[in-house]
């Protein structure tokens, strides 16, 4: 027994440490290097550890300013919206990207109410959190079914948590942007890319141009189409090539 | 301004910037500044106002046989005024190929001593004999421009001539040039500051002055003001490079006043050469050129191509060889050769992954005056990532214009023993000097988030409600509370009254059977059992007798139940012993039961 437990320490040791090491090393020569003006030498270790490692916001804002010191500013866009998706209230990337956009001549988008609850609530807890409410609740009120004496009380209050517990689940998943980014995107192409009112390359078709560093939210799919809409609310369909989702693919 | 002031000022202006052709000096000129190995050329040292002089026999030079050839005498007359002018012919052998410089000769006039200009000659084999930069080629004797032949001795007073090292470049290539403008020793004035030259589709380096020489053209002895420039193609095709212009005022020859010729005829002659002349303002012109320009070759050019044209080498070098901790070492780059030193990248580093390197110093020194040959040194600051023995290495990429390929020097990593650390901050002084240094940008960076900041925040892509196990956890939770729900459901079910009453009547049910079919000498006691749970007097077996009564039962069925009772207790107290029911009794007994409402 002793034997296998010492055989898994060991097995943790020889496969799991090399990798969180590699993971740091990247991390470290990517800030290095950014932190010395190296930006371009730079980008190859952000990519790297982005890759490897579980995403971070800082990650990616200190990747967006390698990319937009390096003149790649439609990339450094996409990194600090990415950025923002993990930690909608991390200022530094949101002020980058309002910057970014208009180099890009994005215009700024309105703040909805989503994105200031998702600036001041850590949507990952609230959920683990609501969750735990709401069970209490619900085990509270088939206590309450048994109970011969206060029953009313005992219903009321399970009543409330397992209300409070379902609006935190609610609200994160109406207000988390890794859930509602998730059908969001970025145009990348440096000439942007056409809306048409039918998926169809038919320049009679056509509604307008999205220039680089627009976003849109993708309805629906439709082979090499996508139905999307636009911030301004306008709908229509648009090759997928040089979309890219906020939501980076596994 | 009145005419006569902007005149005056004019020739004010002429004459300060002007130089002047002559003057009490001892010039010396070769009649070719190149040539081959075998094939004389000559120096022409030529003193003004001089009657008599002394001068070497040989001049000495490795390479070069120099010997005296003779000696002339000119005696010139320009509006009345006798001057003269004493030349001195060395006849020059090359014996082999090279550059060679010759020193200024010494010629002692009267008590004083004057040296001439030194002059350089290019000598090369005769099969390849290339002419040098910015220099004409081996034997080329110029052609006139525009030639005007003095009046009576058929000689040019004077032309220009543009000459190209070559006429075929690429864009981008620096072409040396010279113009020269050449003054017959016969005729003099004074000539402009430098020329006038101006094109499209070029750029040119600023004009160098080049020393005033003599030269041999055509027999005639020539005073040569020339200057050196580079031009450089911007585009590519046919490019015109125009005429150059310089502006001068001579005193050229004129015709003699009215009656002049008369009175010399009178003595059976005519007027001797150069007694009349008149100063004129001319502008020299040297004869419009084509080159023919190509674009660079996209086959074969290196990624790291950066716009090095000509023919270089490269040296490298770094120190200290040792560096402590963060210390940075310099690794010295020197391309040195011919080529558009100004306009070409610096060399790339190869394998500096481990280096941190910022962009390199530029240092050009200049061998020329029109910045074609010399050496250009660049100095990486490196500091090793992490502990290094070797330096990275270095590569630099050209274009050689002669063979139109590209060429790729390469220099492996040199041994250095760098310890790994953090780069010092640069100076002011060093960011200055290394331009749009890297350090100076970091500094405009937004301070990175700190570690703790780069710890928080999500660290999924996937938000904690979509997350599969945060789903599997709770449709567990859910099942649990299903189940207890079931649970709570099944026991209130039971506990109800109506529950309580089949779980009453299973249990006579139960027992009714078993009675049927028990042994004789059981069968009182367990139909007692049986009539207890009927009756629900369990818990108080003795109240059973005044239960039964009450029960919604005939009499006969109260009776059977009576008699029940009484074998029950006959059987725990009798002390005769005890006397099993016949199958009569058993069967009134169990109908009895049976007939209890439950």
């Amino acid at each position: 027994m002793k034997k296998t437990g010492l055989n898994i320490v060991l097995a943790w040791l020889v496969l799991i440490c090399p990798t969180a090491f590699v993971q740091a090393d990247d991390w470290e020569q990517a800030r290095d290097r950014l932190a010395h003006g190296e930006f371009e030498s730079a980008i190859p270790f952000f990519e790297k550890h982005i890759q490897s490692a579980p995403p971070s916001p800082a990650a990616y804002y200190e990747f967006g300013q390698a990319l937009e010191k390096s003149g790649r500013e439609a990339d450094a866009a996409l990194a600090y919206r990415r950025s923002l998706l993990l930690d909608p209230g991390f200022a530094l990337a949101e002020d980058s990207l309002q910057k970014s956009n208009a180099r890009l001549g994005i215009p700024a988008s309105p703040l909805r109410w989503q994105d200031r609850l998702a600036r001041i609530i850590p949507f990952d807890s609230s959920v683990v959190l609501g969750s735990m409410i709401f069970w209490i609740g619900a085990f509270l009120m088939l206590l309450a079914v048994r109970a011969r004496k206060k029953r009313i009380l005992i219903l009321s209050v399970a009543g409330l948590l397992i209300y409070l517990g379902a609006s935190a689940c609610l609200l994160a998943g109406l207000c988390d942007p890794r859930i509602v980014g998730a059908r969001q995107g970025m145009v990348m192409n440096l000439a942007g890319t056409t809306l048409y009112k039918v998926p169809s390359e038919d320049s009679a078709e056509k509604i307008t141009i999205l220039n680089q560093g627009s976003t849109v939210t993708v309805l629906s799919t439709r082979g090499r189409w996508l139905h999307v809409q636009v911030p301004e609310g306008q709908r229509g369909w648009c090759l997928q090539e040089g979309i890219t989702s906020f939501v980076p693919s596994a | 301004m009145h005419r006569f002031s902007k005149i005056l000022v004019a020739v004010s202006a002429f004459l300060l910037f002007g130089v002047s052709l002559f003057g009490e000096e001892a010039t010396a000129g070769l009649s070719s500044p190149a040539t081959l190995v075998g094939k004389p050329v000559e120096i022409v040292v030529t003193l003004r106002d001089a009657r008599s002089a002394e001068v070497p026999q040989t001049v000495n030079v490795p390479g070069l046989q120099i010997e005296l050839l003779g000696r002339s005498t000119r005696f010139e007359m320009n509006n009345f005024k006798i001057s003269s002018s004493l030349t001195y012919t060395y006849s020059v052998l090359p014996q082999r190929e090279g550059d060679f410089d010759i020193p200024p000769i010494e010629v002692r006039v009267g008590n004083k001593t004057l040296r001439t200009n030194p002059l350089r000659l290019s000598v090369a084999q005769a099969s390849q004999m290339q002419p040098p930069p910015g220099l004409p080629g081996v034997g080329a004797q110029p052609v006139p421009s525009n030639p005007k032949s003095l009046a009576n001795t058929g000689a040019l007073p004077y032309f220009g001539e543009l000459v190209l090292s070559k006429k075929k470049a690429y864009v981008g290539e620096v072409i040396p040039a010279e113009l020269r403008f050449y003054f017959n020793s016969t005729i003099g004035g004074e000539v402009g500051d430098r020329p006038n030259l101006a094109g499209e589709g070029f750029t040119m380096q600023k004009l160098s002055n080049v020393p005033k020489r003599e030269q041999i053209v055509n027999g005639e002895n020539y005073t040569v003001f020339a200057f050196q420039t580079a031009l450089t193609a911007a585009k590519s095709g046919s490019l015109e490079i125009p005429a150059a212009k310089l502006e001068a005022r001579l005193q050229l020859p004129g015709n003699a006043p009215a009656g002049f010729e008369d009175f010399f005829r009178q003595f059976g002659g005519i007027a001797p050469p150069g007694m009349f002349t008149n100063m004129q303002e001319v502008g020299i012109e040297t004869t419009p050129t084509t080159l023919d320009i190509s674009p660079l070759p996209k086959s074969g050019r290196p990624d790291d191509f950066n716009g090095a044209i000509g023919k270089f080498k490269m040296d490298v070098s770094v120190s200290p060889k040792k560096a402590g901790p963060g210390d940075p070492v310099t690794l010295r780059v020197v391309v040195s050769g011919q080529g558009n030193f100004d306009a070409m990248g610096a060399p790339s580093l190869v394998g500096d992954e481990e280096w941190r390197s910022y962009p390199p110093s530029e240092k050009f020194q200049s061998t020329d005056s029109i910045n074609f040959v010399g050496e250009k040194t660049y100095e990486f600051l490196l500091v090793a990532r992490t502990d290094q023995q070797q330096t990275p290495g270095v590569k630099f990429s050209y274009l050689d214009p002669d063979t139109g390929k590209y060429e790729i020097l390469t220099q492996s990593p040199l041994p250095v023993q760098a310890r790994a650390g953090q780069a010092p901050a640069p100076s002011n002084a060093e960011e200055k000097k290394q331009g749009q240094s890297a350090a100076s940008s970091a500094t405009t960076l937004p301070t990175p988030p700190s570690t703790t900041k780069a710890a928080s925040g999500a660290r999924s892509w996937t938000s904690q409600l979509v997350h599969p196990a945060f789903l599997w956890a709770n449709a567990g939770l859910g099942l649990v509370w299903l189940l207890a729900l079931a649970f709570i459901l099944l026991r209130l079910r039971a506990d109800s009254p109506a529950g309580l009453r089949r779980k009453k009547s299973h249990r006579i049910k139960a027992s009714l059977q078993a009675l049927e079919s028990c042994p004789d000498n059981e069968f009182t006691s367990r139909a007692v059992e049986c009539l207890l749970v009927a009756i629900g007097s369990e818990s108080n077996p003795l109240n059973a007798g005044a239960l039964i009564p009450a029960l919604a039962i005939d009499d006969e069925a109260k009776a059977g139940l009576g008699n029940l009772l009484a074998r029950d207790a006959e059987s725990k107290y009798s002390a005769n012993g005890f006397r099993p029911p016949d199958r009569d009794a058993r069967t009134k007994i169990v109908t009895a039961l049976k007939k209890i409402p439950v």
